[in-house]
């Protein structure tokens, strides 16, 4: 295509779950990034070109490239101009957790059914703020070292590191934190990549977490994604590593034969770590907007647990009917207490004070609040 | 080749299928030609011994009624496909419905042209959500058009009905023609059919049966009560759990309130532990027993258990 370029062509060494991308577009401010630089030496034969519409946005440039092939995405180094550190979004009515999200790019290549970005972005583009050094200059502001603690992580809007293999984001972004001891930083995935923990100074300062759920909802579910086994020998290598690692049962789906399933899941996880190697461990229900049910219904034949009993909740989103969800959460932290791990290693996302008292006997207020309460576990083992 | 024609009243003039849009006439057409005259020639073509109309259809009909000769113009018999748009460029500018736009797009699809120009003719633009909802009722068995010409609101839930299965939507039919289903309510009511038939039935034509919605729709009530009586008996096949607790509730909230003037209503799906009181007093006597009545309600056993345990 005219005024593309493409790179001296050569086989991608890339994990299973990663295919290389069809595209590279790249923002004229960031084509001397480092970053950039670093993904187009990795990618090799894939054509790219200089995003030319800002007006329009990449999405009318891009629908020009997708050939609409399956698991095909458009690569988008963007010159991301929002800001970096943000809050994350909960809401009023249910307890957050609270922690800082570090924004470092939009969407994922790995195609997990209930995936809540589908109905957030609903395209194939994969957006990563090339700019980095902004975000490091951000950081460097808000974060200085000596203040206050903070809780952070880069997993909201993407997998932390999924893109690992192509960017190095998560190398460089531990490597930078090396002179911020204030921050403790979450690297919440559901892939394995542990390049980035050569460049970690002090393994009390980073958090690996792996979302974890049960073989059936991982195998039909979370295409692309490591197994449980996989996940979790991951996680005892961080271990032995000295790092303490978090776990995020979540989404946590009713479905037939969920006991079976999710009393299976925490004997894996106790097969290969001790309570101890736990910092926290979450519970979140199944939770969608709206919108993602319509196209979960639509296109997602795989997606049969859709049609359960989910009410709307008080922050407006769809959630499954509240004595449903007590019995997994009750069912599942049973489980975990046998096992050894302590209630207050545990929490709930997004989830009220009723549901709290009802499943561990205390509130997040009992705590000092969630955030406080998280903010502990992340810093002193 | 063309020529001007005069036809008699008394001359039987075929219709040709491209009249996809052929109604009765109205009056107003027929006392403006009887004043006026016939301004402009209906288009016929010739099939044999016979004349075909291809457009025209009102004025032929209307001038038929005055028993006036009728002008026409007659063009060599052109293609389905150039009948069919001398047709729709004949009526442009008429109003156009959900209804009339389905009766042309029928006529086109099987012809097997790019329809493209077709929708642009219909006003329908190319990346409009309207363009592919009708794309998606032509999907739909051809007799579907009359539901939709009925009930234009049906419209919206094209795509959720092309993707159910022949049988399927033989037995949705009468479930949906009958009735004067809200564009909304017909949404609810298809979303709650496959919620059930997806954790139940297996199939949607089967929830009509196991629910016994086939006799609701025979039984003597209105329109309006019946599509209220089938959601409300979809929503418990859907919700079982819902509203086996809703159930247990409400009783207790009766229970509480017996003998009270209050009122008291949840509304928080059970994700909250609220409450709603309420009570019309008129007088500071009737305020003194409802602060009674309330004390009492506080301290009622019932409450103590409110909402749900796991
Ligand atoms: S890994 Fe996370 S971000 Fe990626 S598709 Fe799955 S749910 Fe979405």
């Amino acid at each position: 295509m005219a005024g593309f370029t493409v790179n001296t062509p050569s086989v991608h060494d890339l994990p299973a779950y990663l295919s290389p991308p069809e595209h590279i577009l790249i923002d004229p401010e960031v084509l001397n990034a480092q970053l950039t630089g670093r993904v187009l030496s990795r990618l090799p034969g894939i054509p790219w070109s200089l995003s030319t519409d800002q007006r329009s946005g990449p999405r009318a440039q891009a629908s020009g490239i997708d050939s609409g092939k399956q698991n095909s995405f458009i690569l988008y180094l963007k010159h991301y101009k929002g800001r970096f550190l943000r809050y994350c979004p909960g809401t009023r009515n249910y307890n957050c957790c609270a922690y800082r999200i570090m924004h470092i790019g939009e969407n994922c290549p790995l195609n997990c059914s209930y995936c809540i970005l589908k109905a957030y972005f609903q395209d194939r583009i994969i957006k990563v703020w090339a700019n980095q050094e902004d975000l490091f200059k951000e950081l460097e502001l808000k974060l200085r070292p000596g203040n206050r603690l903070f809780r952070a992580g880069t997993g909201e809007f993407t997998d932390s590191l999924a893109l690992e293999p192509l960017t190095g984001y998560t190398g460089d972004l531990v490597q930078f934190l090396g002179n911020y001891p204030n921050v403790c930083l979450e690297l919440k995935s559901k892939i394995i990549n542990l390049s980035w923990i050569k460049k970690v100074s002090d393994p009390s300062r980073v958090l690996p977490a792996w979302s974890v759920n049960s073989q059936e909802i991982i195998k039909t579910q979370e295409q692309g994604s490591a197994g449980l086994e996989e996940r979790m020998r991951a996680a005892a290598g961080c271990a032995a590593q000295g790092f303490r690692v978090c776990l995020h049962f979540d989404p946590i789906i009713h479905y037939p034969g969920w006991e079976k399933g999710y009393a299976l899941a925490v004997e894996t996880i106790f097969d290969y770590l001790r309570p101890e190697n736990i910092a926290y461990l979450s519970l979140g229900s199944f939770r969608f907007m709206p919108e993602l049910e319509k196209m979960l219904m639509r296109d997602e034949s795989r997606a049969t647990y859709i049609y359960n009993e989910f009410i709307t909740g008080l922050d407006g989103k769809k959630r499954l009917f509240l004595p449903l969800r007590l019995k997994q959460f009750a069912f599942i932290a049973k489980h975990l207490k046998d096992k050894g791990l302590l209630d207050r290693h545990m929490y709930f996302c997004m989830e009220s004070s009723y549901v709290w008292t009802k499943v561990l006997g205390y509130t997040p207020e009992d705590l000092g609040g969630l955030d406080r309460h998280l903010l502990r576990l992340s810093f002193d083992p | 080749m063309q020529e001007i024609l005069t036809i008699s009243f008394e001359e039987n003039i075929k219709l040709d299928p491209c009249l996809f849009w052929a109604e009765p006439y109205g009056s107003d057409l027929i006392d403006s030609l009887d004043a006026l005259g016939q301004m402009i020639p209906v288009l016929v073509h010739r099939d044999g011994d016979s004349l075909v109309l291809i457009a025209g259809y009102k004025r032929y009909q209307s001038l038929k009624k005055l028993l006036k000769k009728i002008k026409a113009l007659r063009i060599d018999a052109p293609d389905p496909w150039d009948k069919g748009v001398a047709y729709l460029l004949s009526n442009q500018g008429q109003g156009l419905d959900p209804g009339r736009i389905i009766r042309a797009l029928r006529y086109f699809k099987p012809l097997n042209k790019d329809m493209h120009s077709i929708y642009q003719i219909l006003g329908i633009p190319e990346r409009a959500r309207e363009k592919h909802l009708y794309k998606a009722w032509l999907k739909l068995p051809p007799v579907w058009d009359e539901l939709l010409i009925k009930n234009p609101q049906l419209l919206p839930n094209a795509h959720a009905l092309s993707l159910l299965e022949p049988q399927d939507l033989e037995v949705l039919f009468p479930f949906l023609d009958g009735l004067a289903w809200s564009r909304n309510k017909a949404r609810i009511f298809l979303e709650l059919l496959d919620r059930t038939s997806s954790g139940k039935a297996g199939n949607i034509r089967e929830v009509p049966g196991l629910l016994n919605l086939d006799k609701l729709l025979v039984k003597d009530l209105t329109p309006r009560d019946k599509m209220e009586a089938m959601l409300k008996v979809l929503y418990r096949a859907a919700y079982p759990e819902y509203y086996k607790l809703m159930d247990k509730a409400e009783k207790d909230i009766n229970r509480l309130t017996s003998a009270t003037g209050w009122s008291c209503i949840h509304t928080d799906h059970f994700e909250s532990q609220d409450l709603e009181f309420r009570i019309r007093v008129r007088s500071p006597g009737e305020l003194k027993v409802a602060a009674d009545q309330l004390r009492k309600m506080a301290d009622s056993e019932l409450l103590s258990h409110w909402p749900v345990s796991p």
